[in-house]
């Protein structure tokens, strides 16, 4: 099995280098610093900021600066710290941009985690009742309801539930349960107060999507043989639903969890801004407003880095649920 | 254990039909048949003509909706299977009547050990703890002569020939000491030299245990070594019925006739092979009358207006019965 991680791992880093150069290169099409500056700024000031950013040098010397810096860590006063976020940010002066990121991935993993979990448990729950009464008024009830809830935009549920969910509410029990707006992770409750509604606002969102798709996959193993052999056998309904199917259905389900998972840490926009999240996608949206060029490459370097790390978790995943998966 | 001779089960005219785009399809239409406890009794027809869905309805595993059983009784063990509740005749499924598929490549579950699988039964039937069960499956592997059952116990379907998986198949099922065993099709999916060990091994088993076995197939080779007695179904009926030895030697029917001659012979070489004439008709419109008719050399008028009963045919054993207005000039084909 370890083995097996590591060929993996080891197989995906030249694939990570070629996507970080692509990137990269696609950031310096249009000049950062003139985009920054300005166009009026003096050549005095740009050169500059070229130098202190190093982007003076050659793309292929920034690039083994850039990606050295992403697995390497330095001393500074005393404390080790990673190279690649020792670089400032060009918005907030002075900030390294790694604390920048890193101070951005708790409130977003606090809302998206809890929101992925819930939503699967719900809809592979609903999907496979749906599946196995196919055709029939609980399937239709669930089906129509799933569509029902996908065809409403993100920004009314977000819209409605803060005015329902928490300004309404809050004027009925005259306190606050469900906080409009802003996010505090030092008070008692601060979870359920600042998280807990759009985590829910996020939930009703993406379970019509995943009902349905699970229901699909369902549906598929509903009507395979060993579901007749099963049933043959005299096995529960109940057995056969969260057993035989469940444990066959996983390869999907892993993927399109997986699938979602670098999402996840780069937060839900829409929630952040609007409930006011310091996430890590209010990051990013800020670091391309505001044309900060540190922060934003060191982002899309994660987000790269996220993504082929799941694809090598899915594998992994494959290789523990199904016995047919070998691992040379 | 039943007593040889005793009626293991009876089933009276059942039909089984399907909601279609189209209508209606009758695919089991009246079909009526005993089976003797220790006895084997085969049921042939080609694809389609409904011997499948026989077996699928007596274990009530017809998918519904579409399908629904319209009429008749199944009655085994002094009960009525189409009027018992649903968890009464998942009590049955498994331990009172058993069944094995045409398929072993895809009737196991792919992702759980066949000890899993094995132990299931037991476990959901005679209540038998993890470790029991686990050794009854050991026990079962045995039985059914598979090599180094202790290690086999934890082996993945796919790390299993066909053969072997067949084997396995019929381990779950004898696992619990059923009364009735349903085969549909056991051997198709199978080298032929592994055809004549699975039939063997089922046979085995059988005498063993005085177990009925409803043996289902498009074969005739296979009924001939095995069954007793043969059911010859077509388009959702019972055409014929008879001891194996008289319906070899004299078939009454002109289908049985024609699925003989379709039988490769190789004693004459180069020869072509026999075919019934037309197809199979659609089970959402039967011909009126007799349904071979319109593939049938001896069809007349009285055939396309009367439907032929289960008649009894003169011979020795007093069991034959036969479907057809012509029987007395079949000697002629």
């Amino acid at each position: 099995m370890w083995a097996y991680i590591l060929r993996r791992v080891l197989y995906n880093i030249p694939v990570y280098l070629g996507i970080i150069f692509l990137l990269m290169a696609a950031l310096r099409v249009n000049d950062p610093i003139w985009g920054y500056l300005g166009k009026n700024a003096s050549h005095e000031a740009y050169a500059a900021m070229e130098k202190s950013m190093g982007l003076d040098q050659p793309l292929l010397v920034q690039f083994w600066d850039f990606t050295s810096g992403l697995v390497t860590f330095e001393e500074v006063d005393g404390v080790s710290r990673w190279k690649a976020g020792l670089a400032e940010s060009w918005s907030d002066k002075g900030r390294p941009v790694g604390d920048l990121v890193g101070d951005a991935v708790w409130p977003s993993l606090s809302i998206t985690v809890p929101a992925l979990v819930l939503t699967s448990l719900i809809s592979i729950t609903i999907a496979i009742l749906s599946a196995y009464y196919r055709g029939r008024l609980p399937d239709k009830v669930m089906m129509v309801s799933a569509v029902l809830g996908m065809s409403i935009s993100f920004l009314v549920y977000i819209i409605f539930g803060q005015y329902w969910g928490a300004y309404v509410l809050n004027e009925r029990i005259g306190g606050e349960f469900f906080a409009i707006q802003g996010y505090k992770s030092d008070e008692p409750g601060w979870w359920v107060t600042y998280c807990l509604l759009p985590v829910l606002i996020s939930t009703i969102v993406t379970m019509g999507y995943d009902t349905r798709f699970y229901r699909a996959v369902m549906v598929e193993e509903t009507g395979r043989d060993y579901i007749t052999t099963a049933r043959a056998k005299g096995a529960t309904k109940r057995k056969i639903m969260f057993v035989h199917m469940l444990k066959n259905a996983m390869i999907p389900i892993i993927t399109r969890i997986m699938i979602t998972l670098p999402f996840l840490v780069m937060g839900s926009l829409l929630l952040e801004v609007y409930f006011g999240i310091p996430g890590m996608g209010r990051a990013l949206l800020q670091a391309i407003t505001t044309l900060d060029f540190p922060v934003a490459q060191l982002l899309v370097a994660l987000f790269a880095g996220l993504f082929l790390l799941t694809v090598i978790l899915t594998d992994v995943f494959y290789a523990l649920v199904d016995p047919r998966v070998r691992l040379q | 254990m039943g007593e040889p001779h005793e009626t293991l089960l009876e089933v009276r005219d059942l039909r089984t039909y399907f909601r279609g785009e189209e209508g209606v399809a009758k695919a089991v239409d009246g079909v009526s048949l005993t089976l003797r406890a220790g006895e084997t009794l085969g049921l042939v027809g080609e694809s389609g003509c409904g011997k499948s869905v026989t077996a699928l309805s007596i274990l009530g595993l017809v998918p519904n909706p579409p399908g629904y059983i319209a009429g008749g009784e199944i009655r085994f063990a002094g009960r009525d299977l189409t009027q018992v509740s649903a968890n009464e005749l998942r009590g049955l499924r498994g331990n009172d009547i058993a069944m094995i598929f045409q398929e072993p490549m895809t009737a196991l579950n792919p992702v759980l050990t066949v000890g899993e699988q094995i132990a299931e039964t037991v476990r959901l039937h005679r209540g038998l703890g993890r470790d029991a069960a686990r050794a009854r499956a050991i026990e079962m592997l045995a039985l059914v002569n598979i090599p180094s059952p202790e290690e086999r116990v934890d082996a993945y379907p796919h790390q299993l020939s066909g053969g072997m998986r067949q084997r396995v198949m019929i381990a779950m099922a004898m696992s619990c000491d059923p009364r009735l065993l349903i085969a549909d099709d056991p051997t198709t999916a199978l080298d032929v030299t592994v055809q004549a060990q699975i039939l063997e091994l089922i046979e085995t088993l059988q005498t063993e245990r005085g177990t009925g076995v409803l043996l289902i197939t498009h074969d005739l080779g296979v009924v001939a070594e095995v069954a007793d007695r043969v059911a010859v179904m077509y388009a959702g009926k019972i055409v014929e019925v008879a001891p194996v030895d008289e319906l070899y030697e004299r078939p009454a029917h002109p289908y049985t006739v024609g699925l003989f001659r379709s039988l490769p012979d190789l004693a004459q070489h180069g020869e072509r092979l026999h075919a019934i004439e037309g197809s199979v008709p659609s089970a959402f419109r039967y011909p009126t009358g007799c349904r071979y008719r319109t593939r049938c050399p001896l069809a007349s008028e009285l055939c396309a207006s009367s439907e032929p009963p289960l008649a009894s045919v003169a011979t020795a054993s007093g069991a034959h019965t036969v479907a057809c207005h012509h029987a007395d000039r079949v000697g002629e084909l």
